[in-house]
């Protein structure tokens, strides 16, 4: 599956997700990906793998490059110490720009979006499986306004996971993840509509970031923020 | 391991265990946090545990940085049972 659209009229986003493998395509690996798999648990290798072919594909994409594994091969993918990913280029013929990424992984999918850095400040995506989530947790994570759209909502659960998205997702674009409480992060506006949302952070809201949202097979959420 | 560490490490798998319904011998002291949660609402829910059962001695932003089941084991060692595992 594959997903390419924008948010809002700015922003070209290349965005790619898909199922987690059957098998290994670690031929997409660069030599330096391949030493950090070694130290990933064997139950999470494929949806590691899976998140690394997504971004590439992305990458590729966002700098209008014609896909192959052997160029895949060529560029890492690696994670600072707060677990933010940021794009290597091993060939320097490859003419790959500055350009934002974030991955999301979710059960049996994973997704990643890029920006190039032209464009925006940061990108920050994040997939999950729409569920019902205990009422402690909701009650940790909501603010009090959010709590009242997710008490009025007749989907609880896709409005629960929504919302959960949008935090995580804005908490990546601004680099931080969920270092910060996510109740610090609050989303306003029509819940509905993507273009409608806005999000506020310690109250204040923060200006033209670009939210928007898709679901798959009524499943899953993924989400996509990009900041200007 | 002292006895105070191997306490505080039972304690602590315990909690894990009882949260992602797991078994112990997934839960060593060199394990990975994020490796036993299958995504990020689930290591939210995890984080919550913590910060119920030791209530306001610990604290969000302490507890998210911690990597490993060892350095939980660590934090809360010095912060809850006022003990330092390298004194």
């Amino acid at each position: 599956m594959s997903i390419d659209h924008c948010i809002g009229s700015h922003f070209p986003i290349a965005q790619f997700s898909s199922r987690i493998f059957d098998h290994n395509p670690d031929i997409i690996l660069s030599s330096q990906e391949f030493e950090k798999i070694e130290k990933i648990p064997e139950s999470k290798r494929q949806s590691w793998i899976a998140g690394r072919y997504c971004a590439k594909r992305a990458v590729f994409r966002a700098n209008d490059i014609e896909w192959n594994d052997e160029r895949a091969s060529s560029l890492s993918i690696i994670n600072d110490e707060s677990g933010r990913p940021s794009v290597v280029v091993h060939d320097t013929h490859m003419q790959i720009g500055r350009t934002h990424i974030s991955i999301s992984h979710a059960k049996e999918y994973a997704y990643a979006a890029a920006v190039l850095g032209k464009n925006a400040s940061g990108i920050g995506v994040d997939m999950e499986q729409i569920r019902t989530f205990p009422p402690d947790v909701l009650r940790e994570f909501l603010t009090d306004r959010e709590y009242r759209v997710y008490a009025e909502s007749n989907d609880q659960p896709k409005m629960a996971t929504l919302i959960w998205c949008i935090k995580e997702a804005y908490l990546k674009a601004i680099g931080t993840g969920l270092t910060i409480h996510p109740r610090r992060v609050e989303i306003i506006g029509d819940m509905h509509v993507p273009q409608k949302c806005c999000v506020l952070k310690d109250g204040i809201q923060q200006q033209r970031v670009c939210i928007d949202w898709t679901t798959t097979d009524d499943l899953y959420i993924l989400v996509t923020i990009v900041l200007p | 391991m002292t006895s105070m560490h191997d306490a505080v490490f039972r304690e602590v798998q315990m909690l894990i265990q009882t949260v992602l319904k797991l078994s112990e011998e997934q839960i060593t002291l060199s394990t990975n946090i994020a490796d036993l949660t299958d995504d990020s609402i689930q290591l939210f829910e995890l984080l919550m545990a913590f910060e119920k059962k030791y209530e306001t001695q610990t604290t969000y932003e302490d507890v998210v940085k911690l990597r490993t089941v060892g350095d939980v084991v660590e934090y809360v060692s010095r912060i809850v049972y006022k003990n330092d595992l390298h004194a």
